[in-house]
């Protein structure tokens, strides 16, 4: 079990591809309309919350894993029962993820190309990515991010020459006052996206310095969101809220509207890129997250699991819905109460509470304080 | 040797990778759609009528005189359907991404049936991108046959038509699907679509001979602007009323103005920049509406004597534009305020923008709001230069 190292910036590039991931296939804060911008900004406040709450756990045993800590707080039995939980929920939402990017490849580019071809061929890939390690999967997406913000620029500018965007359509903020938006926070925008960076758990020991992950972390989540919200507004002015609401996938509808002069028309690959890049660093880290389980539980390196896991994911993505409706209102009404609510926040709130109660024990028997103070208590039991 | 053998791996590989798997589909093998024209049918809900172009008959170095286009038509219940039941009479897969236009029979729009919209708004190949308009007085499918001499097939002509008229002098809403579909889905909106007719004997337009005339038999033009209640076809609004709605609408580029100077006596403003902004809210159970229009001009001919070196006449002139643009935009907005009572201004939605609360409460009820609306126009117009001359010749003609 060799330690990978990670740089920042990738540590950025990651939490950037990953947090961009899905959610800008399918679109996010929705429920919001036309405010889904300022949705999107509160949550990302949350986020930021959020990333630094996880950090903080990890940082109670530094170098460890979340299954590490997990066994800490419960005792390995246990702790091999709840990994099996967090195996079973990453890897459900790595073929989530890879399901979301073969709709749209069905639904979108290659309607007669069966699904399952799409999803073997991008988690093969995925696989092979995870077999070489975290460290190829940081440097492929590294590589990659200057060419997502160059196509974002592409597709605003060419949106912004088209004449395809009014500005008017922002209008009315906050027309319903804040309760849509409080809507399209609870659950959604809490857990999906950001409450999903509890697979990083498994990837911030990769991170040398602490201190500067932290920073970099939360330097990766404010330019995901600040692409998020660009992304939403883009999408409000191109399309008007009736539009977005009305596609499977906003962001390419958007830039299906694109049109230069009988020139410059049908770039939907370039969004297709955006979202495949997106899909295929979140697919790799929600897996290299149960890879990584595996390895604590069964104490074998984790490329021994990596092709075949890809493709029970990949397997696993084609059953888990039966068609697209079905996919989306799992994904609506059952995943964040059921799965995301208590994996994302329950486990760790009761690990930190653990965690901090057996520390502070643990600092109190080395100096003998606490020790003495137990005694005092028992000595005075009637006062 | 062990690259070698890696490189022949990945060569192999994309043979099988990069071919758009069950999708693929050779060029030889595709024929390419340009429009669509939809029919009340009598069987059936609808009769579809498409023309797919004969690629080398539009080019001139390999056309060698045969039709330029063929055209179908099947009639059935729903688009889709018929769409891909096309090959009963065509040989090749037909391809509708490049679909130009979309011409829908007046009779079809009269009993509302546009439920097909959602066909090809869903579709994955029809994009955004093709003109949609009301075949006046004709049959839609033989808008589709009337040939013409440049770009051949009817949807390719109409294309360009639509797009060098709005370039020129406007008089084409310049709707496109999501327009129209958001338009209907919107309370304070009412959707229009450009309306093109047959001028000549429809029978004579399909033929080859039809090209070769300096005057045509038959030829496409564009006639009017339909205007809708949801999907119910209400009426039409001449030219220069479509005008005057695309001033308001602030989808202007570029127009000339005919002003009177005189009795009988007229000059020209070739309107080159416009800005309009409509400011709405709902006052006391009515609604205000403010159009603001900001206008650049160039005087490009005049019917009377005028000394175009003095500023007083530029002032003088502005002013009778000003007045002139006033009148005609309000004389549009209470023609269609009395005469059908729609909002195809999409006033409703400004006020919406605006006045949300207040809207809110008149939403179901916005027609009857608009009906009774104050309308106010505000004009700012400024004719920057006089073409090439000052002084019109006409000043100093000896008599």
């Amino acid at each position: 079990m060799l330690k990978e190292n990670i740089s920042l910036t990738q540590l950025e590039a990651l939490l950037l591809n990953f947090l961009l991931g899905s959610a800008i296939v399918i679109g996010i804060g929705t429920d919001a309309k036309n405010d889904a911008w300022i949705a999107i900004l509160i949550a990302t406040l949350i986020g930021g919350g959020t990333i630094l709450f996880y950090w903080f756990l990890m940082n109670r045993l530094p170098g460890k894993t979340l299954y590490e800590l997990l066994e800490f707080c419960f005792g390995r039995k246990f702790a091999i029962l709840l990994s099996h939980g967090y195996i079973v929920y990453f890897l459900y939402n790595s073929g989530r993820v890879i399901r979301d990017f073969g709709e749209l490849m069905a639904s979108a580019l290659m309607p007669n190309t069966p699904i399952e071809i799409i999803s073997l061929t991008i988690c093969f890939v995925i696989g092979y990515i995870l077999y070489l390690g975290l460290e190829v999967l940081a440097r492929t997406s590294e590589i990659f991010t200057p060419y997502l913000f160059g196509f974002i620029f592409l597709l605003t500018i060419f949106l912004l020459v088209s004449g395809q965007i009014e500005m008017t359509r922002l209008l009315p903020v906050l027309g319903e006052g804040f309760k849509p938006i409080l809507k399209s926070l609870f659950p959604g925008l809490l857990t999906f996206p950001f409450g999903e960076l509890i697979v990083f758990t498994v990837i911030f020991l990769n991170v040398t310095d602490t201190k500067k992950g932290q920073k970099a972390s939360l330097i990766g989540v404010g330019v995901a969101s600040f692409l998020l919200i660009f992304s939403s507004i883009l999408m409000i002015v191109t399309l008007g809220v009736d539009g977005i609401l009305r596609s499977n996938f906003p962001l390419l509808s958007t830039a299906r509207e694109v049109a230069i002069g009988n020139f410059i028309e049908r770039i939907d690959a370039i969004v297709v890129f955006i979202m495949m890049l997106g899909i295929l660093v979140k697919g790799s880290v929600f897996l290299y997250g149960a890879l990584k389980g595996l390895e604590y539980i069964y104490k074998k390196p984790f490329r021994y699991f990596s092709i075949p896991f890809a493709m029970l994911v990949a397997f696993y993505s084609v059953l888990i819905s039966v068609n697209f409706a079905d996919h989306l209102q799992e994904g609506l009404k059952l995943v964040p109460y059921f799965l995301h609510l208590p994996f994302q926040f329950g486990i760790p709130a009761v690990m930190l509470v653990i965690l901090l109660w057996k520390q502070r024990k643990g600092k109190k028997n080395k100096t003998g304080w606490n020790y003495g103070s137990n005694q005092k208590a028992k000595k005075n039991p009637g006062t | 040797m062990y690259n070698r053998k890696c490189g022949l791996a990945a060569a192999f590989l994309s043979v099988f990778l990069l071919t758009g798997c069950w999708d693929q589909r050779e060029l030889s093998t595709i024929s390419v759609v340009t429009g669509m024209a939809v029919d009340k049918g009598e069987k059936g809900k609808y009769i579809l009528t498409i023309e797919a172009v004969n690629a080398q008959e539009l080019n001139n170095r390999t056309a060698s005189g045969f039709a330029p286009s063929t055209v179908y038509g099947l009639e059935g219940d729903s688009l889709e359907g018929l769409a891909q039941k096309m090959n009963v009479a065509f040989s090749r897969n037909l391809i509708y991404s490049h679909m130009k236009t979309l011409i829908i029979s007046e009779k079809v729009a009269k009993k509302g049936m546009l439920d097909f919209l959602d066909f090809l708004e869903r579709d994955r190949e029809i994009r955004d991108d093709f003109n949609i308009l009301i075949a006046r007085g004709v049959k839609a499918s033989d808008i589709l046959r009337v040939t013409y001499q440049f770009q051949k097939s009817s949807p390719l002509k109409l294309h360009a038509q639509l797009d060098s008229m709005v370039k020129n002098w406007g008089g084409d809403p310049d709707v496109r699907l999501n327009d129209m579909i958001e338009a209907l889905t919107s309370t304070g909106r009412e959707p229009v679509m450009a309306a093109v007719t047959i001028k000549g004997n429809p029978k004579k337009g399909k033929s080859i001979e039809n090209m070769q005339k300096v005057t045509p038999d038959a030829i496409v033009t564009l006639d009017s602007m339909a205007i809708f209640k949801a999907q119910k076809l209400k009426g039409f609004l001449n030219l220069n009323d479509t005008r005057n709605y695309i001033w308001i609408e602030d989808k202007l580029r570029r127009t000339s103005l005919t002003v009177p100077c005189k009795k009988n006596h007229y000059f020209d403003a070739r309107v080159y920049d416009n800005g309009t902004k409509v400011e709405g809210y709902l006052d006391n159970g009515k609604a205000r509406i403010t159009v603001r229009v900001r206008t650049e001009a160039y005087l490009n001919g005049t019917q009377c004597a005028a000394d175009l070196v003095k500023v007083e006449v530029y002032k003088k002139y502005e002013d009778l534009l000003e007045k002139t643009i006033k009148k005609n935009l309000l004389n549009t907005i209470t023609k269609v305020q009395k005469q059908y009572g729609l909002d195809i201004f999409g006033f409703g939605e400004k006020v919406r923008q605006q006045d949300y609360q207040d809207y809110k409460k008149v939403e179901n009820n916005w027609e009857y709001y608009f009906k009774n609306a104050e309308i106010n126009v505000n004009v700012t117009a400024r004719l920057r230069r006089s073409g090439i001359r000052t002084k019109s010749y006409l000043t100093n003609i000896k008599k």
